[in-house]
């Protein structure tokens, strides 16, 4: 997971920060906001926080009161949705063709089966209903941009986790727009804006996969949004050591990656694209990248690392 | 039965750079896309989707992102441009992106009072939604950019023709830059900073068009 690494702090030149921390969609998120600390700061950090909860209502797989829960039981009909909603199944669909189905947001009945079905607020587990033997795909997701419509073919649980995530982060960095520089940071998917508390582009190191406290890069940038895909971030409660990234084409996951970072310029692109690349493997996972125009950093369980050209830029 | 919690982020200290983990990469070059107008549409397509999704989402702020179900009261409908999304058809056939926005009929919904007034991306748009091109020049040759506006703002400013000498590889974070700033005022990068103008001069060339 990518994460902050402290400027070197020089005596009298920092400006002042304000740092605040929630549980959001079920992560940790921690803004920070540089150059301002009073009323004003702090009423941009709630409002990019309800960003958060705007968007979990709206997408969340853990809520049946959910907006995109709330399709599952509606298979066959065109179904007016929010804007947010919309676009969300929109880019989402655009990354399930573009990564060959490989990333898919309609196989969410395959989490729920693996345990990946508990409400991190109410504790209340979900079970949807759709068949055991059903093979929902991306392509049963019909979406009509004049009417704002979505029609489900048949009964699927949509899991927009990668993409909405990302959208929250890349919403609540917009709200921090006025002030000098800025940071959200939702479970280690960080887009950052402006200049650190030191006055320089921000530092952000990318989680080596197997040892915990070392990093496999340091990175250094502003305006963009780096997010990782990692073999180690959730496990199954049910099956033993299934992880939570799903390849919908394989019965059984056995990824070829430990982790895939990626750098672009919003987090929706960055999150979707590292969860994608992450099931493609390296081959494929990279040529996906470099077609897309990102930067990203792949590496396989045996530590071989495999980045897109113009990756090593954003070294530290 | 809980979920294993995700580490929360956390600073790491030391800030010396490690020795390079990437050394060991070996050289590998992959051939870009060729540069044929259709290949540079379909490349770096979902970046500008993503630009676009989220500079919408924001600009309609509070109002209209609330689900549907939760919508209070409608008033009588009201034609609205929108941006046609480009979306994947059920059947495969390929897609052809569209900067033409469509007229649709949409419900517009009362918006429940939000906390604070955000700023919506619309507000002081001094542009006209479209697809603007510019050129910039430098000692080194010529910089191409091709702006997409959407709703009033900056959705992508992507280099379509590099006529420099030296590769504009080294200034691909500027787009970027234009997106998330809504703004010419790019970094000069170092080492490229005619590139880094001359782009920057693109940029503004084709905005100017677009009031």
């Amino acid at each position: 997971m990518p994460r902050h690494i402290e400027p070197a702090s020089l005596p009298g030149s920092s400006a002042p920060v304000m740092t605040r921390t929630a549980r959001l969609m079920d992560t940790l998120v921690t803004i920070q906001v540089i150059g301002a600390a009073g009323a004003e700061a702090g009423a941009a950090v709630e409002r990019a926080l309800a960003w958060f909860r705007r968007v979990e209502a709206a997408c969340s797989r853990f809520d049946p009161a959910s907006e995109a829960m709330g399709l599952v039981a509606r298979s066959g009909e065109p179904v007016p949705v929010s804007e947010l909603l919309f676009e969300v199944l929109a880019f989402a669909l655009a990354v399930a063709q573009a990564s060959g189905g490989a990333f898919d947001p309609a196989v969410g009945h395959l989490l729920e089966q693996r345990g990946f079905n508990q409400n991190y607020q109410t504790g209340a587990l979900i079970a949807s209903p759709v068949a055991p033997d059903a093979r929902p795909s991306w392509r049963d997701v019909c979406l009509d941009p004049a009417r704002r419509t979505v029609t489900l073919r048949q009964p699927l649980v949509l899991d927009l986790g990668a993409v909405a995530k990302g959208l929250a982060v890349d919403l609540a960095l917009r709200e921090l727009a006025g002030f000098p520089g800025a940071s959200v940071d939702a479970g280690g998917d960080i887009a950052v804006r402006g200049r650190n508390a030191a006055g320089a582009p921000w530092r952000i190191g990318v989680r080596h996969p197997r040892q915990p406290d070392a990093l496999l890069a340091a990175l250094c940038l502003t305006d963009a949004a780096v997010c990782t895909s990692g073999d180690y971030e959730r496990v199954s409660p049910r099956a033993a050591g299934a992880p939570h990234l799903i390849d919908p084409r394989r019965a059984r996951a056995r990824p070829a990656l430990a982790s895939a970072t990626v750098i672009a310029p919003t987090a929706m692109a960055a999150d979707a694209l590292a969860t994608a690349a992450f099931i493609l493997g390296p081959r494929r996972g990279l040529r996906l990248l470099e077609r897309q125009g990102v930067e990203g950093l792949l590496a396989t369980p045996a530590l071989e690392l495999h980045a897109t050209a113009g990756f090593r830029r954003y070294l530290l | 039965m809980t979920l294993q919690p995700e580490e929360p982020a956390r600073p790491v200290e030391g800030a010396a750079a490690p020795t390079d983990p990437l050394a060991a990469l070996p050289a590998r070059s992959v051939r870009p896309p060729r540069r044929g107008a259709e290949k540079k549409r379909a490349a770096r397509r979902l970046i500008v989707l993503s630009s676009a999704a989220v500079l919408t989402i924001y600009g309609i702020g509070y109002a209209r992102t609330e689900p549907a179900a939760q919508a209070m009261e409608t008033v009588p409908a009201v034609a609205t441009a929108v941006p046609t999304a480009t979306l994947p058809p059920a059947s495969g056939a390929p897609l052809l992106p569209t900067a033409t926005p469509t007229p649709a009929m949409r419900p517009a919904v009362t918006p429940r009072a939000p906390s604070a007034t955000p700023t919506p991306a619309t507000a002081n748009a001094p542009w006209r939604d479209g697809t603007y091109v510019g050129s910039g020049a430098s000692r080194h040759g010529s910089i191409e950019v091709t702006v997409v506006i959407q709703n009033g703002a900056i959705v992508s400013a992507e280099i379509t023709r590099c006529g420099t000498r030296y590769p504009c590889s080294k200034i691909a974070m500027l787009p970027g830059q234009v997106v998330s700033r809504q703004s010419v005022n790019v970094d000069l990068v170092s080492g490229a900073t005619d590139s880094s103008k001359a782009y920057q001069a693109a940029v503004m060339a084709a905005l100017a068009k677009a009031r």
